[in-house]
């Protein structure tokens, strides 16, 4: 679409009379998933309304391939949204359902119908499509309105809290779903609070809490931004203690821990490593092993998930208002 | 179906204006009524009165013929009975249903409107590219042919039938201008209480508040009218009709005496205030829906 950014998010900021739903928010989103985290509050779907057009911004402006999309109708033909509330007409079937919200995209009657089904497919509803929605479960109906999102093709997709209720191989069916879609060129911005199926689909967050952007890019990006947060990391090998010694006299490592008894038994031990700067820490401890010949059976961040990221900037961001 | 096993085709053509996006929400919303036993028992009610002034015109029009063929007229109290040729039958049909039409539009906008503010789910209408207008629109529409169901269209029935019955075209060439009173008055009767219903819906959300709402609008405010009137009456003398105006059904059949013919309604003179009353409500109740559409974000 001429190069311009799918979704551009520019200072913007909402009130609810006297409640700040969003502060100075800044965000550019490519194509590809972006997954949208944050605890309730922190102002997911008011950032999500305002980027499919349903609010006004107070301040700023949100723009759609280079288009306001407030009251743009042709900014908001681009968009497909899928939002979190599942309780709608009960008695209509999930296909005439997802047919008139392909009408309303625009679409004639006859091209409404074959790609409503067409969608309904893709979300692997077909043989539930002629149920009445009171009878359909909780992740039918996820799929349903997703299959309402997806049926006029849009060229961005807004999902909100789309894997609730979806049973483990419903997931990754959708998971495999939205992977084809961003290879496919769309853009997609998932929120979720479930941080597994975010890190699952995409490297590229955006984390929110109290109505502010807390950060956004790529999950190891944002971990390496983090200095002043020690990372742990536990490796497993032979010679534990002389390992453990050699560490604690590399400037970026706080602290080893071992656990007690490998080493006697000649097998392997544990160690548990707390590391300051840990760019410097990944760069140093592969010649480390190589100059003293370690034999290292295993090495893992355990706080670089998202999960571990997302509850110290939470934490950070209360400890500081 | 597994999802790599359909074959999905991207969209490529173009997409239409928006103007008549409101179709399909009207659409949407009749075929949810009509998959509801209950809209088909108030409609069967509704139609109950119809088929006892279609067996009155039928029998009329009989006797009617059975009589000029022996040369002689029809007694005056059978003629004065129902139809009198100036329209006022039609104009009592179309009154007579509204306490049906009162139940059915009060369940009509607990299922159409309340459940969409109730859900959140005009979030789906209003992510599409389309305006609070169209979903406004939309949602009137179908409710408005619902009522009308009841009323404008049973009536207009009515007018054909009797014409039908009179073995003649004469009877519609000289009745024409009832033809367009019963249209603006079945319109009126079908339209005014649906746009007042989607404030009133889209204010209270909840099924049971819409009725209690929905009732106290339609038989509360209209007791306390007719009680305040006598009431005023009796101790300051005259006739304060003006507390009459509280009677919503009172002043659209006020309004219908302008459409039917001044002669009909010894109240002619005061269809302007019945007018001003009823629009007032209307304004009102697009104001609330039009608020309420703005508002349905919730902070989450």
């Amino acid at each position: 679409m001429n190069g311009l950014p799918p979704i551009s998010v520019r200072s913007v900021s909402k009130w609810y009379g006297q409640v700040i739903g969003l502060c100075e928010v800044d965000l550019e989103l490519a194509p590809g998933i972006t997954g949208l985290l944050g605890p309730n509050g922190a102002g997911k779907s008011t950032l999500l309304k305002l980027i499919t057009g349903q609010l006004r911004p107070s301040l700023g402006e949100v723009r759609v391939f280079g288009k306001p999309v407030w009251r743009s109708a042709s900014a908001r033909r681009r968009i497909g949204f899928a939002p979190e509330v599942d309780s709608f007409h009960e008695e209509m079937p999930g296909l005439t359902f997802v047919t008139t919200m392909a009408r309303l995209s625009g679409l004639t009657r006859r091209q409404a119908r074959r790609q409503a089904a067409e969608a309904v497919a893709r979300v692997g509803m077909s043989a539930h499509a002629h149920k009445p929605m009171r009878a359909c479960s909780k992740g039918m109906r996820q799929r349903i309105k997703i299959a309402q999102a997806l049926a006029h093709d849009p060229p961005v997709l807004i999902l909100d809290e789309p894997l609730a209720g979806i049973d483990p191989p419903g997931r990754l069916e959708l998971l495999d779903l939205f992977r084809r879609l961003r290879d496919g060129g769309k853009t997609l911005v998932i929120s979720s609070h479930i941080l597994e199926e975010i890190e699952a689909c995409t490297e590229q967050i955006v984390l929110m809490a109290q109505g502010r952007v807390l950060v956004s890019g790529t999950v190891r990006s944002i971990r390496d931004l983090m200095d002043d947060h020690p990372l742990t990391v536990r490796i497993l090998c032979a010679r534990g203690r002389e390992l453990a010694r050699e560490l604690v006299q590399l400037p970026a490592v706080l602290g080893v821990s071992l656990a007690r008894g490998a080493d006697e038994n000649g097998g392997e031990s544990e160690l548990t490593v707390k590391v300051h700067g840990p760019e410097a820490f990944f760069r140093r401890f592969p010649r480390l092993v190589l100059e003293k010949g370690f034999e290292v059976k295993a090495f893992e961040p355990l706080d670089a998930s998202i999960a571990a990221i997302f509850d110290y900037l939470i934490t950070g961001s209360r400890s500081r208002t | 179906m597994k999802l790599d096993a359909c074959a999905y085709r991207p969209w490529r053509g173009r997409l239409r204006s928006p103007i008549w996006r409101f179709w399909p929400i009207a659409r949407s919303g009749l075929s949810l009524m009509f998959k509801r036993k209950i809209f088909w028992f108030f409609l069967l009610i509704g139609l109950l009165n119809f088929l006892f002034y279609f067996a009155v015109i039928y029998t009329l029009t009989r006797l009617k013929a059975e009589f000029a063929l022996q040369g002689r007229k029809l007694p005056e109290f059978v003629q004065r009975f129902l139809f009198t040729e100036t329209g006022d039958s039609y104009r009592q049909f179309i009154y007579a249903q509204n306490i049906v039409l009162m139940l059915m539009l009060a369940f009509c906008g607990a299922l159409l409107i309340g459940n969409d503010f109730r859900f959140h789910a005009v979030a789906f209408y209003l992510s599409k590219p389309i305006t609070r207008l169209h979903y406004f629109l939309g949602k009137l529409l179908a409710i408005t042919a619902l009522a009308a169901l009841i009323t404008l269209l049973p009536a207009l029935a009515l007018f054909i039938e009797y014409g039908v019955f009179t073995d003649s075209i004469e009877y519609w060439m000289d009745h024409s201008r009832l033809l367009f009173a019963i249209l603006g008055y079945g319109a009126l009767v079908s339209l005014a209480p649906a746009v007042v219903l989607m404030g009133v819906s889209a204010w209270f959300r909840r099924t049971i508040p819409i009725i209690a709402a929905w009732a106290g609008l339609f038989l509360f405010l209209p007791y306390v009218g007719s009680t305040l009137r006598n009431f005023f009456r009796k101790t300051g003398g005259g006739d304060p009709w003006g507390w009459s105006l509280l009677d919503f059904w009172a002043n659209l059949r006020w309004i219908s005496s302008v459409l039917f013919g001044a002669q009909l309604d010894r109240y002619e003179e005061r269809w302007p205030w019945a007018a001003l009353v009823v629009g007032a409500w209307m304004a009102l109740a697009v104001w609330v829906f039009w608020r309420r559409v703005g508002k349905t974000e919730v902070v989450l």
